[in-house]
């Protein structure tokens, strides 16, 4: 077991050395970069010829290996940005305050786990015991039903439901806040309060998916045979259900979550944009938008790190949930 | 018409859609019959001779599908004697499996359902006070006064009395039920503890994901009630080491994919006598194992029916099988028995066509043949069953009367009967005898 998990990390390493590469060449090919944009208008704005400008951001630039857009040049800005990376500094983010993008992701990161996390628990409250009870009821009035509103929630984008959650809840009904984290009264309250709104789109959005999955999980267990095997003991159906079908619907299931980790830190893009919450996935998105090449560059690389994390997760999960599973053999 | 004649599986959107229609409403119904509430009264009756276990009296065990109605078991009747082996032999999809799973109301719900008829089965119940729970009886001692009275403990409660297992012993009924009526929630305490059943495959059949303990342990503390872990488990051991498993200890922790399918195979039948059960079920026990583990599966079954003084329903297509366990075989075609008797009758004196041809398609070790018999033609289509005799476009010996009604049982002798029309006469010589 701790053989496998090592060797494991050690082709982790490679294939987020790969990754970092590809990243840096992508990020690198954009067209535009912050500190670039800044200073052309600035000292534009000041009436400095335009070469003379370009020969000092040329050197600035060259401070951070971002000054040479040609092939050979992108690799030295990698190796660069590499050098550092391994000594644990992913550089500084130009656009929020020149401070450390470890620092900026690790500020903003918890707001977007915080929701993320409370979303995935309502999401599997909600969708593992419905999914079941569609599977055991299949073809039944629930069955209908749950299928019906996980396919409107699967087809929904989340910018078009948060926008008309903004809509309903907020601007014709007024029940709940949005827009930010806080409205002026402050305290844990008022910000659960501004949360309600983007929580459940991320609920309504995710919940199909999982359930959906469940069901057919379940569907295929409640057909073997070892589930006969059960009812013929004298089992009730209830502990038959909830003793033998749903220990091994778990199985797929269990692996299923690991696989969240990425989103579960790594923020929703589009619904903390839409709700103008300050979590990770939109100061994310605010660095790519202005060309903050190292916010971009330790984003991204966060969620790759994570995302290693998540399949190792999910191989281990695999083998402590199934016992014909043995890792490293 | 003559169109649809021609193309069988051909439906119209139409008659598709009636056939859906009438499935639900019959599913539904059946399912609401299942799940009643009833008193043991409503399904109890009276077994025909006293000596059987089990009478299956024109059980009819229908599959509501979406191209029709699956006749799977059509009027199948036939009878277990307490203590013997019964052996049901018939080709794949001929009912013989749904006619077992019937019996453990395990058809699969909720396509298939037990349509009509009934099997009687003198099962020995839970005596039941007027709230419906179970009545202990009480240890009991003699006074100072020579009177007999309850046993109190410590704290002043009735002390119940303890079976030999260590679980709370409560007053037993007699009583015959009808399986085909009785509600699922009544039938649980009749699975597993008075008839159990062990499968066809041994490699599926049991859960992968718990150990052989665990799933041995939930049947002893599911029917014994008041019996301590420990003495479950001491319990469960025996069995195993019944079964002839070698190390009962180990393989008690070990999970299914840690055993091969013989071994697994005697784990499903220690499972199957963990209550003593007064009749087991064996559905193909041994077709997916091979010869050698075949042959000690069967010596197994047999010793552990002496040991528990109970009766085996084997279900079976391999003729040398039943020859070798069997005290009565029952001959199933097509959803209906077609021929029945003593092994002796059924072997020795041969009378339906079929059972001809399935006793002339057996390889045998004397004897040169060039070729094996193979009787020829296919089952019928099960939906739209054809109101002849079902064997008779295969039948070698077919005669103009096999053209009219399903043939009725001729008796043969007092132990065997046969339904066809080649023994119309004998039947008639009988009577007059």
């Amino acid at each position: 077991m701790v053989k496998y998990i090592i060797k494991r990390v050690l082709l982790a390493i490679l294939i987020l050395f790969g990754v970092s590469i590809i990243l840096y060449v992508l990020i690198r090919c954009m067209p535009s970069n912050y500190i670039a944009d800044q200073y052309l208008l600035t000292r534009s704005a000041a009436g400095v010829p335009l070469e003379q400008i370009e020969q000092e951001l040329h050197d600035i630039l060259a401070g951070y290996g971002l000054e040479d857009d040609s092939f050979l040049g992108i690799l030295r800005g990698y190796f660069m940005w590499l050098g550092k990376f391994v000594k644990g500094d992913m550089g500084i983010s130009f656009k929020y305050q020149n401070a450390p993008v470890q620092d900026v992701i690790a500020q903003y990161m918890w707001l977007s786990f915080g929701i993320s996390f409370v979303a995935l628990i309502l999401e599997m409250l909600i969708a593992i015991p419905l999914g079941i009870k569609c599977a055991v009821n299949q073809y039944g009035k629930l069955d209908y039903i749950a299928t019906v509103l996980c396919m409107v929630g699967i087809a929904f984008p989340s910018f078009f439901l948060g926008n008309l959650f903004i809509k309903w809840f907020a601007v014709d009904l007024g029940w709940f806040e949005t827009g930010g984290l806080t409205s002026g009264v402050g305290g844990f309250a008022d910000t659960l309060w501004h949360l309600v709104l983007p929580m459940s789109v991320m609920v309504i959005l995710s919940i199909g998916g999982l359930m959906r999955y469940t069901r057919t999980n379940t569907l295929e267990v409640l057909n073997a045979d070892y589930i006969r095997t059960a009812r013929a003991k004298g089992l009730s159906e209830r502990k038959v259900i909830y003793k033998h079908v749903f220990r091994n619907t778990m199985i797929p299931l269990v692996t299923q979550l690991s696989f969240t980790l990425p989103t579960l830190f790594g923020g929703a893009m589009i619904t903390e944009q839409v709700f103008g919450l300050p979590g990770i996935g939109q100061i994310a998105y605010n660095g790519l938008l202005a060309g903050d090449v190292f916010l971009a560059m330790g984003y991204n690389m966060f969620l790759a790190v994570l995302t290693v994390i998540g399949v190792l997760l999910a191989d281990i999960m695999y083998a402590v949930v199934d016992p014909r599973i043995k890792l490293g053999a | 018409m003559a169109d649809n004649k021609d193309k069988k599986h051909y439906i119209s959107r139409a008659e598709s859609r009636q056939i859906a229609r009438e499935n639900s409403k019959a599913i539904r119904r059946f399912e609401k019959q299942k799940k009643r509430r009833a008193k043991p009264d409503d399904y109890t009756t009276q077994m025909k001779d006293d000596n059987n276990i089990i009478e299956f009296d024109d059980l009819h065990t229908y599959f509501f599908s979406d191209a029709g109605t699956v006749k799977a078991v059509n009027g199948v009747s036939f009878s277990i004697p307490a203590g013997s082996t019964v052996g049901v032999v018939g080709e794949s999809g001929c009912g013989k499996s749904v006619t077992s799973l019937s019996l453990m109301q395990l058809v699969q719900a909720p396509s298939g359902q037990i349509v009509s008829g009934s099997i009687r089965f003198k099962a020995s119940l839970f005596k039941r006070d007027e709230r419906g729970r179970k009545i202990p009886v009480y240890e009991t001692e003699i006074g100072a006064d020579g009177v007999e009275r309850v046993k109190l403990n410590a704290k002043g409660k009735k002390i119940i009395k303890k079976n030999s297992l260590g679980g709370n012993l409560y007053e037993m009924e007699d009583r015959v039920v009808d399986i085909a009526k009785m509600p699922t929630e009544a039938m649980r305490s009749i699975r597993g503890r008075e008839i159990s059943m062990i499968f066809q495959e041994p490699m599926t059949s049991l859960n992968p994901v718990f150990t052989i303990g665990n799933q041995l342990d939930e049947v002893g503390l599911l029917h014994i009630e008041g019996i301590s872990k420990k003495q479950v488990k001491a319990h469960s051991i025996d069995m195993l080491k019944l079964v002839g498993i070698a190390d009962p200890e180990g393989v008690y922790k070990k999970y299914p994919h840690e055993l091969s399918g013989g071994m697994r195979q005697r784990v499903m039948i220690a499972i199957a006598l963990l209550c003593n059960p007064k009749l087991i079920i064996a559905d193909e026990p041994t077709t997916a194992l091979d010869v050698t583990i075949q042959a000690q599966i069967l010596d197994l079954l047999r010793e552990i029916k002496h040991k528990i003084n109970g009766s085996i329903m084997l279900i079976t297509h391999d003729l040398g099988v039943v020859a070798e366990m069997a005290d009565y075989v029952v001959v199933m075609y097509a959803g209906r028995v077609i021929e029945m008797g003593t092994a002796e009758d059924i072997f020795d004196n041969p009378l339906h066509p079929y059972t001809i041809g399935l006793q002339k398609s057996k390889p045998t070790v004397d004897g040169e043949v060039d070729k094996l018999y193979c009787i020829p033609g296919f089952v019928p289509n099960p939906i739209n069953m054809p109101n002849y005799c079902y064997f008779r476009d295969r039948c070698e010996m077919c005669k103009e009367k096999c053209a009219g009604e399903y043939p009725d049982y001729v008796q043969v002798s007092p132990t065997h009967k046969v339904a066809c029309y080649l023994y119309g006469e004998k039947k008639e010589v009988g009577d007059g005898e």
